[in-house]
């Protein structure tokens, strides 16, 4: 039985701060983002139709509930375009794209013709760029060799960098292809170099036209570049546009059946190592989750007697020498441990390969020991030494890869899982972290309509396991009770780390999956991409109405570039206030407090776990990257100040000797026996903006100054303060009164003036909002307003 | 000093009543300067200053001789002195711990009229407003004594309130404010207001007649 094995390593961590965020309850409250849409784009470096080989594009849609409509373009290595249909993918859920049915419609002569190959972008409208997952799925026509092409975003920006590779002859009748492609609109030029291990150079120039793809044989250039050994380093380094190129690099051997993936890396050198590591990693470490150790796993269906050779290459990319230090934990049938290998020194751009098999018994890992999860730590400087795993048997014909990644997060979405008569789906989930974290594995199926969950605590380096097979066959629930249908084949799924970092939202997880295909008897990956969270930079509420000596608080808006969810978070830890006198602002925890009323800029940064770079506008290592970066939200505060009332007044209320006032109550809140008449009046508090002021603590008071009356008093009437809270509705009542204590009522000529000051407080705040004049007569009672006029005597 | 100050149900009363007696017109004042063309204004800003509270008896039947008064080592009783001295158809008497200034000649004066049982009421926000005093007046008016006397009299009060109230705002909480009652019996309408006045921490409380024919009667106090 022919057997390949593809391996793809997802890779999910969660970072662990001190403390955690309930991420669950998080995204309880989540809702669709508010983003406008705007183009986007994602690049596979290469597809291929020639004669014998044949390509489909697995295309996810990870937005939450919209529709995303993504048009592939193929481009030929020329540059040369053909737009296919538009494809129309459900939320949830993967959508397959024949590339030779749908070239066919659009030019059917390139179909399996030589040079038919080249690189595919696909184009869409969406809010972000991280809503489609792409892969371009190349496969060589009845033969157990294909490979997974990751699509990446365009990195738009210019800056110069390079593309970092491990070249590997392993045996003679070993093809290979090295692609490069050009994303960008714009020519590109750029510098080919291999080295041998020992890292001796040779250098060639390559020019790239806009769009168009190179595609080398490695071998050839070695020999050409008179380089010896069997493996080495490959570097594609540009001054500029470094983003905007993709690269590939694979071997195959139809005789054998054998084909491996030499996945490359972005470098351009200004990536920080706190932006790249977290969750308790002090030093630049890689991860590769699932090695296949020597005695390999019954479950991936190999012959008996299959001994497999696992190999690590590791390259030095920096002109420096480099120490590493390489761990294997361990894991089969006798239980597992944790080897660590010699500190290895690295010379300047040294590429040296590590046969584990053959020091899996110095280094104490079993025969019964099936996998291993590799782990490289290195300097202080990200990218410094690249990593590519194989593990094959002689012939080449069985064998797996995992791929390294340095990337850990608290959000992965990945492509098809397959579980049927021909298919297994094996996920390796790990925490790169210090702490433990729970991870949440979703498994959607039924056009995205059904889920099942699995939630498990991981230890720090532990790895959670599942064999998806025994999950369906077996009815195993899920953390609801649910059960997968057992006819269910298919579907996508996505991790989380349910506890990421307080404040940066950073994950500890990363995340690997083996295809095991019985048909041919390889094992094929999946790989899963990052999200990270994009700052919109505006908060909720916006504008926040702060009543003057409040305390209140704004959040950021935050949103998960996956799946489109949007929610507050605050991951702001230097919050600044625009006006020291109307807003200060707590730094730390931005807890605002009106001090004068106006508006201002209320905002801050922090430390985000950060999703596609191209959108957040980052200028920073690669836009596929999910880094730690800076991200930014502002927004208003109005802080808000009593300015006016509004006055409803009833007519005259007449009295023959019945009570007025708040009764039944105290005598100095009721008259149980008036001879005259009252109104009742309704005061509403108004803001600067005419706004009511509703919610807020505030009282009203009055000072009534009496200014005549008749008949007249025998000496002056005495002014008089009253005060009482206010409704949380803004609202506060006014009883005007004109009684006497005996009948008869007020007569004709019969007056009492008064001014009545009102003001409202907001403790220890007072604001003077209004002055009547006060003019009760026998017919009821004349009120002026003369606020506008505050030397009004109302006499 | 004729009046018996009966005070029942309240040792507050009773205390304060006994230990002002006596002693208030020889309490010292600060050097004081008034210049006042009535009586009731020169008295009311006296009570004000010195807080010493006064009851005000007006005498409608000869017009006030304008005061001016500065007095630098002072007590109470030097400045009443100095009033009736200018006005000598007054006299002052210290009552109820109130000094009481009125005329010399005050035939049947509703203050002088005896109330069997009346309440003063204290609250217990202290808020003695002017809704407050306006039903106590009543509370004093309403007893059968004052009719009977408004009757056999004619003479009527005509207390007037204009007031504003105040009313809470929705949803918030209102401070519960405690009555309690303090019953005085047999007290003459003077003794009431004196009472009142203390209770309700003023100063200064005026009794008047007015009207074309005297036939109103005005009580207020601040």
């Amino acid at each position: 039985m022919p057997r390949t094995i593809l391996t793809c390593l997802f890779i999910i961590l969660l970072s662990a701060g001190a403390l955690a965020v309930d991420m669950t309850s998080l995204l309880a409250k989540a809702k669709e983002s508010t983003r406008k849409p705007t183009p986007h784009e994602l690049m596979a470096p290469y597809w291929c139709l020639e004669p014998g080989w044949h390509t489909e594009l697995q295309l996810r849609n990870n937005l939450l509930k919209s529709d995303l409509t993504v048009t592939p373009v193929l481009r030929l290595a020329t540059g040369q375009e053909f737009k296919l249909s538009p494809v129309t993918i459900p939320a949830g859920t993967v959508t397959t794209v024949d590339v030779m049915a749908e070239l066919t419609k659009v030019a059917p002569p390139l179909v399996h013709q030589p040079g038919t190959y080249g690189s595919v972008s696909l184009q869409y409208s969406s809010i972000s760029t991280a809503n489609l997952y792409a892969v371009a799925m190349v496969h060589m026509d009845v033969q157990p060799i294909g490979y997974h092409i990751d699509a990446a975003s365009i990195g738009k920006k210019s800056m110069g960098g390079s593309r970092e590779g491990i070249w590997w002859l392993p045996r003679a009748g070993v093809s290979d292809y090295l692609v490069i492609s050009n994303g960008s609109d714009k020519a590109v030029t750029g510098t080919l170099s291999l080295f041998d291990a020992g890292g001796k150079e040779s250098k060639s120039t390559v020019n790239l036209g806009m769009h168009q793809t190179v595609r080398m044989v490695v071998s050839q250039l070695v020999s050409s570049a008179k380089l010896s050994g069997t493996y080495g380093g490959i570097r594609f380094s540009v001054p500029d546009s470094a983003r905007e190129i993709n690269s590939v690099h694979f071997l195959y051997d139809p005789t054998a059946g054998f084909s491996a993936m030499m996945k490359m890396f972005h470098f351009d050198g200004s990536s920080k190592l706190e932006e790249r590591t977290w969750a308790g990693n002090t030093k630049w470490t890689q991860w590769a989750p699932m090695l296949a150790l020597k005695n390999p796993d019954p479950i991936v269906g190999f012959p008996q007697g299959t001994t497999l050779q696992p190999t690590i290459f590791l390259r030095n990319t920096t002109a420096q020498s480099v120490n590493a230090n390489v761990s294997i934990g361990w894991h089969g049938d006798s239980g597992q441990g944790k080897a660590n290998l010699p500190v290895l020194t690295l010379n300047p751009l040294e590429t040296r390969k590590l046969d584990i098999g053959s020091v899996q018994q110095q280094l104490g890992i079993p025969d019964t020991a099936h996998w291993g999860l590799v782990t490289v730590t290195t300097g202080a400087t990200p990218d410094d030494v690249i990593a590519v795993a194989a593990s094959y048997d002689a012939t080449g014909r069985y064998g797996a890869q995992t791929p390294f990644s340095d990337q850990l997060a608290d959000h992965w979405t990945g492509g098809l899982w397959q579980v049927d008569s021909t298919h297994n789906s094996i996920i390796a989930v790990t925490n790169g972290g210090t702490r433990p974290t729970d991870a949440l594995l979703t498994f959607l199926y039924n056009g995205g309509k059904d889920k099942y969950e699995i939630q498990k605590t991981i230890a720090p380096g532990d790895q959670l396991w599942l064999n998806l097979s025994d999950y369906i066959h077996n009815g195993i629930p899920d953390r609801n009770g649910k059960v997968f249908p057992t006819t269910l084949t298919a579907g996508t799924y996505e991790l989380r780390d349910l506890k990421p970092a307080d404040k940066t939202l950073s994950g500890s997880l990363f995340e690997g999956k083996i295809i095991a295909d019985k048909t041919w008897g390889h094992l094929t990956y999946g790989c899963m991409i990052c999200c990270g969270y994009g700052s919109l930079g505006i908060v909720d509420p916006d504008p926040l109405g702060l009543p003057v000596t409040s305390n209140g608080s704004t959040t950021p808006i935050v949103q998960d570039n996956c799946s489109g969810a949007q929610f507050d978070y605050n991951f702001i830890t230097a919050w600044v206030s625009g006006n020291g006198n109307i807003v200060s602002v707590d730094p730390g925890g931005g807890l605002q407090t009106g001090l004068a009323g106006g508006f201002t800029n209320v905002g801050g940064n922090g430390i985000l776990a950060s999703g596609d770079g191209e959108d957040m506008g980052l200028d920073r290592g690669h836009p596929s990257q999910c880094p730690q970066m800076n991200q930014s939200a502002n927004g208003t505060t109005n802080v808000r100040v009593p300015t006016s009332l509004t006055l409803v007044m009833s007519g005259r209320i007449d009295h023959n000797g019945e009570q007025i006032g708040i009764c039944p109550g105290p005598i100095s809140q009721c008259i149980p026996h008036c001879y005259g008449y009252h109104h009742d009046l309704s005061y509403t508090v108004l803001d600067q903006d005419a706004k009511v002021m509703t919610n807020t603590t505030m009282t009203a008071s009055e000072h009534v100054h009496f200014t005549g009356s008749n008949p007249p008093p025998s000496h002056p009437l005495a002014d008089f303060d009253k005060t009482v809270a206010v409704g949380t509705d803004g609202k506060f009542g006014d009883i005007q009164a004109f009684c006497f204590g005996a009948p008869p009522p007020p007569q004709a000529g019969e007056f009492l003036k008064a001014r009545q000051d009102l003001s409202i407080t907001v403790s220890p705040n007072n604001y003077p909002v209004r002055i009547n004049c006060v003019d009760d007569e026998s017919d009821g009672t004349h009120l002026t307003d003369v606020t506008a006029n505050p030397a009004a005597t109302c006499q | 000093m004729g009046m018996k100050c009966k005070v029942l149900l309240t040792a507050f009363l009773t205390f304060s009543c006994i230990i002002a007696r006596a002693q208030l017109a020889n309490q010292p004042v600060a050097p004081l300067k008034i210049e006042e063309s009535k009586v009731s204004s020169a008295l009311r800003k006296f009570s004000e200053q010195a807080q010493v509270p006064i009851g005000f008896e007006e005498d409608l039947n000869k017009a006030d001789t304008p005061l001016k008064i500065s007095l630098t080592t002072a007590t109470v009783k030097d400045f009443l002195a100095a009033v009736v001295a200018a006005n000598p158809n007054y006299t002052w008497v210290e009552q109820d711990g109130v000094i009481n200034v009125m005329p010399i000649h005050r035939p049947d004066s509703f203050l002088d009229v005896t109330i069997s049982k009346i309440d003063i009421m204290e609250e217990s926000n202290q808020d003695y407003n002017d809704v407050y005093r306006f039903n106590a007046y009543g509370n004093l008016l309403h007893t059968p004594e004052a009719k009977h006397w408004s009757e056999r009299t004619g003479i009527n009060s005509r207390i007037m309130l204009g007031t504003s109230i105040l009313v809470p705002g929705q949803g918030v909480e209102v401070p519960k404010v405690i009555e309690t009652r303090h019953t005085l019996t047999n007290v003459t309408a003077r003794t009431y207001m004196n009472e009142l006045m203390k209770l309700t921490k003023s100063y200064y409380w005026v009794y008047n007649l007015y009207g074309n024919g005297n036939q109103y009667f005005d009580l207020q106090m601040n």
